[in-house]
């Protein structure tokens, strides 16, 4: 499977990547269990720096998409497919959103509401 | 002068090595540049030359005279052992000591060629960029029997030094700069077959079909290097050590057909590269777009 890169595009490269292989295991393109490269291997064929890949990585092991098994890589999870389909930053979407509608009606303005969120953030 | 078979057969693996190393190779190269320009030339394909052309025209004329003074000073020594009627051992160490400068260009070029292949790696890489997902291994370019093959040679030559060390401790500087030189290789071979990637990229624009050629080229190349220079070190340390018996002209006139060979084969590289290889991705944005 070819994986690609556009550097043009607003998406960041780790979302690119993510998302591709994501699609790719929805599809079935991807079976269960099939290895993928070490980190620094699609870096190195991508040219992108190996942490952008690590946090693509991350990114689909946190939803179960992919598995790291130990010293022998990562590979598709056997349950990816049905895991792919669930999309975890999805849902932070409406709950912020009600959050910040609830910030509104009391009164906050938006940089208030901003400055808010980053002090919880880096909390 | 009724010159016996070994000499005959020694003054034409030198004439040859005159006419392969000094004439013919240096010529073949320069065509493939001459006509590397010609097809693709550098206001169309400017990601194709990191290096301006006309320094690359300078140092391929450098050369030229460097390549002429060398073969027609082998020639002369030929020509000088011939008349001489000098025996065809002596006439075979000076084949080996004409084969030693016939290859010093490749060694002057060394540096020039790893600049070249440094601003080849440093060109900024396209905004879109593909790669296979899949984890690559040793075995998808190369067979497991050249792997095997290659390393066997390494070892076995690192064996045969420490062989003919204990056999005979005075051909140490010999063993040590043989042990040496094969372990460098050994290690080298080692870290390819567990990371075959870590190599890099050729050059950013390169087409997937072509990095994985030119990965499978390189890759064949080191493991075929490892088995037959391992094997000549092993016979050299062996004949040194006395191990074995050689007859001395025959072992360097292999070497010389193994430098001929290899030389050939870089060209015989170089020209099928240029005939297969999808120059298309070095085309520059502005470039005229070629017609169906």
């Amino acid at each position: 499977m070819q994986i690609s890169i556009d550097e043009r595009l607003p998406e960041p490269v780790f979302l690119q990547l993510s998302m591709q292989i994501r699609e790719a295991v929805r599809s079935g393109e991807l079976k269960p269990d099939t290895p993928l490269p070490t980190i620094r291997q699609l870096a190195a064929e991508l040219q992108v720096n190996p942490n952008t890949v690590a946090k693509a990585y991350r990114l689909l092991e946190r939803d179960a998409v992919i598995e790291t098994r130990g010293s022998k890589g990562s590979f598709i999870h056997h349950d990816g497919r049905k895991h792919s389909r669930v999309d975890l930053g999805a849902r932070a979407a409406p709950l912020l959103a009600q959050s910040v509608a609830a910030l509104r009606a009391i009164g906050l303005t938006d940089s208030e509401i901003r400055n808010a969120f980053a002090s919880v953030m880096k909390g | 002068m009724v010159a016996d078979i070994q000499t005959v057969l020694i003054a034409i693996v030198f004439a040859s090595q005159i006419l392969v190393l000094s004439f013919l190779t240096p010529r073949l190269r320069n065509h493939f540049y001459a006509r590397m320009f010609t097809r693709y030339p550098p206001q169309e394909y400017p990601r194709l030359y990191p290096v301006p052309p006309e320094r690359i025209r300078r140092i391929q004329s450098c050369f030229k005279p460097l390549h002429w003074t060398l073969g027609l000073g082998a020639a002369v020594t030929l020509g000088v052992g011939l008349i001489r009627d000098m025996a065809a051992p002596d006439l075979a160490r000076w084949m080996f000591y004409c084969l030693l400068l016939q290859i010093l260009p490749l060694y002057l070029a060394l540096p020039w060629s790893i600049k070249w292949a440094k601003a080849y790696r440093a060109m900024p890489p396209p905004s879109v960029r593909s790669a296979e997902l899949r984890p690559w291994r040793m075995v998808d370019f190369v067979s497991p029997l050249r792997i095997g093959l290659g390393l066997f040679g390494l070892g076995l030559s690192l064996v045969c030094a420490m062989a003919a060390f204990r056999h005979r401790p005075q051909v140490l500087i010999l063993c040590l700069w043989c042990a040496s030189f094969s372990s460098l290789l050994l290690l080298r071979m080692i870290y390819v077959l567990f990371r075959p990637t870590g190599v890099g990229r050729p050059d950013p624009y390169m087409s997937a079909t072509d990095i994985f050629g030119a990965r499978q080229r390189r890759f064949r190349a080191q493991f075929a290097f490892g088995a037959v220079f391992g094997g000549i070190f092993s016979a050299l340390v062996l004949y040194a050590a006395q191990l074995i018996r050689l007859d001395q002209a025959y072992l360097l006139v292999g070497i010389s057909i193994v430098f001929q060979l290899l030389g050939i084969a870089l060209v015989s590289a170089q020209r099928r590269d240029l005939q297969t290889r999808d120059f298309s991705v070095y085309r520059g944005e502005s470039a005229p777009q070629p017609t169906p």
